[in-house]
């Protein structure tokens, strides 16, 4: 029984292990965020109702823009909490959503049940969408009074990513604690 | 080798399987004919949504959109199969090309598997051509007399022997 | 109730695999014969356990027994009773059951294929077997457990996967590859019992090709079938995307076609010992690292389930059966010394010497490609991709050489051949092959590569058909009598020769379809109202009309579209796109006719819901066919390896 070799030869599994082993915790289907830090991709889209919307609108505001559908569930979950926020930053942010693989009358349906606290806007060919390389709904990117995209949270929006990226942007003195969704 | 027998047996096994592609294929136009550099890259993006999928064969949406995207930064602007691939990549990540970059890390996969044929193919070669002279060196220095290509006996051998002189003989 | 008959039959099950694992190393210190029947009996005991569990979930499914977890996972009431059998194997831990099951027949068919022998080597084959029926059924009992009960029990479930519905080839390529997986333990379990023992004597080296064969015919059955699946139910007239779960069976394959060559020259030359028992482990080894890439949800893969607590575990296996194969084939090296040598650098060794090395690199080439996004990612933080198209560009050559290695081998002769003679050997195959080029170039086939593998694939086959017709062509010849009679007692006389030359041309056959269907094949894509059409490659595809079809567990929109060939109308074909109520997006069903050698491919892409348009892609694939053609003599080929010879292949003694 040769020792050494042995040993040597069953030593060169780990690279092999600890390559596998660093695959667990990972999402294998996530796909990195290219576009943090980087200005966000001029748009001019329409809502629901044929206006024409644009990403700047002169006012430098900050952004949370929302990518999502009628046929996910996430996105419908984190519905509530958008229009919340929309409506207690009234004047201080812009809340959009832009509709993601769907169609308009489902999409004008929901928000008549649902509420229509911000602009919906229409885009077709999902040009935006890929503009801002939406691999999935809910994918939502906070972006800054300047325009850069501070962050991009895919998957659905929870109030801790409100409180850390969006409040430090608001331009005036320190907001209302944002509610907790239900 | 009895040539003829083999050779008629196979050309008429050849004949009843053959497939004679069509060669018409030329001759009909095609219905949607796309740029080349749109069909390339349709072939080199990998649909997001999709397990590994480029654009150009995904049903999903997503794809479809994206060909869309390709079709109109190709025809509409103008833009080379490479700015394409570098607007794609800047918004989704290198991961979005099929392939692996050919450059950095990316390197390793290209270069390593012909680097390992190539090594493996020339060091067992090499080996067996090197073992072939050490030992007619060394027969030379023993024996003149005794003739190369000598295995040892082994009980499979000569079972082996055995059965070749059994077949020989019926 | 029944839920906890199986539970209780699967902690069954692991007890007596554990008590063989731990009884199998001193049956074969001590060489007892009593032993040795203790084993066997457990063996009997953990199959029968086994098939236990299977047929009470098989029960629970067709039952629509919901209060068991796993039938609450895949089953529902709509799904016909024959898919609900099926779907045992459809998720992960009824995967992981009917593993058990299979690991329980081959368990039995060990047993029974070593009954007459007794000694060490069979007690350390059956410790090691036992060592993995023991990790199987662990995992039945604990993180893979589908007899879990459901409380509340939900009144209906979501049913298996839409795709897995679609298509009758989905009820046989699982199990197909299922036994060819499975199987691979029992050779190794042979060859880690060598290793241990120190010895590999002929008898033993005889039952480690046969245990190897038989997982493998199955195996490559499965992958063909899983090709051909895949061709008749995705869509895109394609068949081997470099998955890496497609990878996962390729890998295991590879492993063990290089072990078939290489045992070939240790059996005759006594030499290559390092390279088959190395092989062998491997086949192993990948099977394991496949199922491994699939179920631990590591893998960004079409057929990958999500992350379960049954990933850590399968690692932890993986670590300790490659470490333990390294260790022993690292300290056990003076088994492996050759005790021939090859002769001339231009002989069948060396042929053979290029094929393992082929087979090698190209192992190492997949396993590179399909872990490199997973390195990458460990080592740079950046995600890239590694996609079908560097797979074949890498494969290509690689395969290119096995053709060439496929005629050159078997034409060359053992030890050292006279240079004459061996340059007449080759002419014939080599103006075979260079004719085959000449015509297809004739046919106005082009394309350089395609060509050469076309005339490539003409010289192998030359060789093969020739090793396999030409002694029994001989034969008649010289005694007169039908060629026939005399060509299948040449195959009955050798075996081995006969099989691997059928092998071959089966395998030949389905480089030609490859390359056929890779190389011609043409697509077009048109959105037509009803009269419209489109050509393509000499057809006409005309649109009729829509019709909607509504069955139990889901509603088809079937596409009626008439083919046509210059003006003469070949017949209809219907396309559908299926619409099932648990998925937001339909499934399609393309259809596909095979005329001749070509075929015609129609997916139906998107209906209007009148029917008034729709959009087709239609596909004109040449050769693609024989892919699936060739199995039956793939198979053949194999069975007549391993037809059983009237004389035993083993003294009636112990070893």
């Amino acid at each position: 029984m040769n020792l050494k070799r042995a040993l040597m030869l069953a030593a060169l599994a780990l690279p092999l292990l600890v390559a596998l082993l660093s695959g667990f915790g990972r999402d294998p289907h996530a796909v990195p965020s290219m576009l943090e830090g980087k200005p966000a991709p001029p748009w001019v889209l329409q809502d629901l109702h044929g206006q024409q919307v644009a990403l700047a609108d002169g006012q430098k505001l900050p952004i949370l823009l929302n990518f999502w559908a009628t046929w996910c569930y996430p996105c419908q979950a984190e519905h509530a909490l958008l229009q919340e926020t929309a409506a207690a930053l009234q004047g201080r942010a812009r809340v959009l959503g832009i509709i993601y693989n769907d169609s308009v009358e489902a999409v004008a349906a929901y928000v008549a049940k649902h509420g229509a606290a911000y602009p919906q806007l229409i885009d077709p060919n999902s040009r935006v969408a890929i503009d801002y390389g939406v691999a999935g709904v809910p994918e939502s990117f906070i972006i800054d009074g300047d325009g850069i995209i501070v962050h991009k949270q895919a998957g659905v929006m929870r109030p801790e990513i409100l409180h850390r990226y969006l409040a430090p942007l608001l331009a005036d003195a320190p907001p209302p604690p944002l509610e907790k969704g239900p | 080798m009895p040539k003829r027998p083999v050779v008629s047996l196979l050309l008429a096994l050849f004949c009843l399987v053959a497939p004679w592609p069509s060669a018409r294929a030329e001759r009909a136009p095609i219905v949607k004919m796309d740029d080349p550099v749109v069909l390339s890259l349709g072939a080199r993006l990998r649909c997001p949504v999709c397990q590994g999928m480029p654009i150009g064969e995904s049903p999903a949406p997503m794809a479809q959109d994206m060909m869309r995207e390709v079709r109109r930064l190709r025809l509409q602007e103008g833009q080379s199969e490479e700015q394409i691939a570098a607007h794609f990549t800047e918004r989704y990540g290198t991961w979005v090309l099929l392939d692996p970059p050919k450059q950095g890390f990316g390197l390793v996969v290209w270069m390593l598997p012909p680097a390992v044929l190539m090594l493996g193919l020339g060091a067992a070669l090499g080996s067996v051509a090197h073992k072939r002279a050490v030992a007619a060196a060394q027969n030379r220095g023993q024996n003149p007399a005794r003739p190369q290509g000598t295995t040892p006996q082994t009980q499979a051998d000569a079972e082996l022997l055995a059965k070749v002189r059994r077949q020989a003989e019926s | 109730m029944y839920a906890s008959c199986g539970h209780a039959a699967a902690i069954l099950a692991l007890g007596l695999a554990a008590a063989g694992a731990t009884l199998g190393p001193s049956v074969a210190l001590w060489q007892s014969r009593a032993g040795l029947r203790v084993l066997r009996l457990l063996s009997l005991g953990f199959a029968g356990m086994m098939l236990l569990c299977n047929g009470i979930m098989v029960a629970a499914l067709l039952r629509h027994d919901f209060s068991v977890a796993y039938v609450a996972q895949v089953g529902s009431r709509a799904t016909p009773p024959l898919i609900s059998a099926v779907s045992l194997w459809s998720s992960l831990e009824g995967s992981i059951l009917f593993w058990g099951l299979i690991l329980g027949a081959y368990l039995c068919g060990f047993t029974a294929v070593t009954r007459r022998q007794s000694g060490p080597l069979v007690g350390w084959a059956f410790t090691v077997l036992f060592a993995i029926c023991a990790f199987f059924a662990l995992l039945i009992v604990g993180p893979a457990d589908p007899f879990g009960l459901m409380s509340p029990v939900p009144a209906d479930g979501p049913g298996p996967n839409a795709l897995l519905q679609n298509h009758p080839l989905m009820i046989i390529h699982p199990p197909m590859l299922y036994l060819g997986y499975v199987g691979m333990s029992v050779p190794f379990a042979v060859a880690i019992a060598a290793l241990i023992r120190g010895e590999l004597p002929a008898a033993w080296l005889k039952l480690l090709r046969l245990t190897m064969l038989v997982p493998w015919l199955f195996l490559s059955v499965g992958i063909v079938l899983g090709s051909w699946w895949a061709y008749e139910v995705l869509g895109w007239g394609g068949f081997w995307a470099w998955d890496p779960v497609e990878n996962a069976s390729f890998l295991p394959w590879l492993a063990a076609t290089g072990y078939l060559h290489s045992t070939a020259v240790q059996e005759r030359k006594q030499i290559f010992k390092a390279w088959t028992l190395t092989l062998v482990c491997a086949s192993f080894l990948l099977t394991i690292l496949g199922t491994f890439m699939t179920r631990s949800g590591v893998f960004n893969s079409v057929h990958s389930f999500t992350q379960s607590p049954i990933g850590p575990v399968f690692l932890i296996f993986l670590a300790v059966v490659l470490m333990g194969s390294l260790f022993l084939l690292g300290g056990r090296a003076h088994l492996l010394e050759d005790e021939g040598r090859i002769e001339a650098v231009l002989s069948k060794e060396t042929a053979f010497l290029c094929n393992n090395v082929v087979f090698v690199v190209f192992i190492f080439t997949v396993l590179l490609g399909t872990l490199f996004p997973l390195i990458t990612e460990a080592l740079t933080e950046t995600k890239l991709s590694v996609g079908e198209p560097y797979f074949d560009r890498m494969a290509g050559p690689l395969g290119l050489m096995l053709v060439v290695l496929m005629g050159v081998g078997p034409a060359m002769p053992w030890g050292q051949p006279n240079r004459q003679a061996l340059m007449r050997q080759f002419l014939a195959p080599l103006a075979f092959g260079a004719g085959v080029s000449v015509a297809c170039m004739a046919l106005g086939l082009r394309g350089p590569m395609a060509l050469a593998t076309f005339g490539l694939v003409g010289f192998a086959a030359y060789v093969n058909a020739a090793l396999w017709l030409g002694p029994g062509l001989r034969t008649a010849r010289r005694r007169g009598g039908l060629p026939f009679a005399a060509i299948a007692k040449s195959m009955m006389t050798n075996r081995r020769r006969a099989g691997g030359a059928l092998v071959h041309l089966a395998i030949l056959v389905i480089v030609a379809g490859i390359t056929g269907a890779q190389s011609y094949r043409q697509s077009a894509e048109a959105s037509l109202a009803r009269g419209e059409s489109m050509d393509l490659a000499g057809y006409t595809f005309t649109y009729e009309g829509a019709v909607g079809r509504q069955e139990p567990h889901r509603f088809a929109a079937v596409a009626r579209m008439r083919v046509s060939q210059d003006a003469k109308v070949l017949g209809g074909m219907e396309p559908r796109l299926n619409f099932y109520p648990s998925q937001r997006e339909p499934v399609g069903t393309p259809h596909v006719v095979t005329l001749g050698s070509t075929d015609l491919y129609l997916s139906l892409l998107s209906v209007e819901p009148d029917g008034k348009r729709v959009v087709i892609k239609a596909y004109v694939i040449p050769l693609v066919s024989w892919l699936w053609r060739s199995l039956p003599l793939l198979v053949l080929g194999t069975l007549v390896s391993l037809w059983p010879k009237k004389e035993q292949l083993w003294p009636k003694e112990g070893m």
